[in-house]
């Protein structure tokens, strides 16, 4: 599966935690902040490449960012995936 | 020209007639009632504020009057509107001026929506500023009084308006709202706690007002930097005092649910709350009393401004 941050989610990590907000839902979620590295790398290869179809993977070349943790992002409504 | 410069007489007169357009902070807020609790309450509590020139140039259209004749004669009561609206259901007569209060509550938290709006008071000192986050019932207001006592600038002590552009924190130093025990608490500070009239039975219980210092008023278009965020829980057991840190992530969090438009404004409500979690040490305070947290916070502004 390929993701890319949703277009309506914004973020921020701090050491106590990572809070996500869409605008779509204007819902805020408190993460932990293990799913930090896992938004990082996400947003980072949605902005180097918005299509998302670089992003497969890259969130295994970050430490701390499984797989698992991507997918639950995805549960969320803060990854969505890109066919 | 300011509010006391006026002779009570001719002050009541415009008062009735055109309105006195009171500068707030950003806002100018036209404020006109025959009412003499409207009158004398304005006169104590507002002396210090600039009386704008042109009414015409106010934000908002304020009136407080009974909302029939028949009610000027039988249980009299008082309505208040904004622009034409009553938001409100009228109240008895003698909670005219907490209804003033209230209402310009209102208006400011469901209209400002070019900034950031918490629901917390804000004092600065040496250009740092402090924000009391709580919910009500939480001794904010009472603490509020206490550290504008001890010298620290009130900016507000109901609504934080942060700058969506800037993060920094905007005045709107009105008067302090205190309730039921904390009336008397205030009052024993001293003399200079400037207490108006107390009004018994309202849904909040006796509620008065502390006048806001001439200095908070003078400076009231001065912005200041957010440096702390306290989060107050006054309970009579509590001694000594705990004071302990609060996570950013989790600081965001419980500011959100003191926010009135975060959800409208979305985005910009996130940046800006974010920003002022970022530049802000934020700590969690229980307390029985004023003596015990005041000095805490004079601690901690001293040692974290050298």
């Amino acid at each position: 599966m390929t993701y890319r941050l949703a277009s309506d989610v914004t973020w921020r990590c701090w050491d106590d935690g990572c809070v996500v907000f869409s605008a779509a839902t204007a819902q805020t979620l408190l993460l932990s902040s293990e799913y930090g590295p896992a938004l990082a790398a996400v947003a980072e290869a949605s902005v180097t490449h918005p299509s998302g179809m670089a992003i497969e993977g890259a969130s295994a070349r970050v430490p701390g960012a499984d797989q698992a943790l991507v997918e639950r992002l995805f549960e969320l409504g803060i990854l969505e995936s890109v066919l | 020209m300011r509010v006391a410069d006026f002779p009570p007489d001719q002050f009541d007169r415009k008062l009735a007639d055109s309105g006195v357009p009171l500068r707030c902070g950003p806002f100018v807020v036209c404020i006109s009632s025959r009412l003499p609790h409207i009158a004398a309450g304005l006169r104590f509590h507002y002396a210090d504020f600039e009386v704008h020139a042109d009414p015409e140039a106010s934000d908002f259209d304020i009136r407080l009057e009974p909302p029939s004749v028949l009610r000027r004669l039988v249980r009299p009561q008082v309505n208040f509107t904004c622009d034409g609206r009553a938001p409100f259901r009228p109240l008895p007569i003698d909670q005219a001026f907490p209804m003033l209060e209230w209402g310009l509550n209102w208006v400011i938290s469901s209209h400002a929506h070019d900034h950031l709006v918490v629901h917390g008071a804000v004092l600065e000192r040496n250009g740092r500023a402090l924000i009391l986050a709580a919910d009500p019932g939480s001794g904010k207001s009472t603490l509020c009084a206490g550290l504008v006592h001890a010298g620290w600038r009130l900016l507000s002590d109901e609504l934080t308006l942060v700058n969506l552009d800037n993060g920094r924190l905007v005045p709107v130093a009105r008067p302090i709202s205190l309730k039921n025990e904390s009336i008397d608490v205030v009052r024993a500070l001293g003399p200079e706690a400037a207490v108006g009239a107390v009004c018994y039975g309202t849904g909040k219980g006796a509620v008065a007002h502390m006048r806001p210092p001439s200095e908070s008023v003078a400076r009231i278009s001065e912005a200041a930097v957010p440096a702390w965020i306290i989060f107050p829980k006054f309970a009579r057991t509590q001694t000594p005092p705990v004071v302990e840190e609060v996570g950013h992530a989790h600081a965001f969090m419980e500011l959100t649910r003191h926010c009135f438009n975060y959800a409208l404004l979305g985005g910009a409500a996130f940046g800006a709350l974010a920003g002022l979690v970022d530049r802000c040490r934020v700590l969690r305070a229980r307390y029985g009393h004023l003596d015990q947290i005041l000095p805490v916070i004079e601690q901690l502004a001293a040692e974290e401004t050298r």
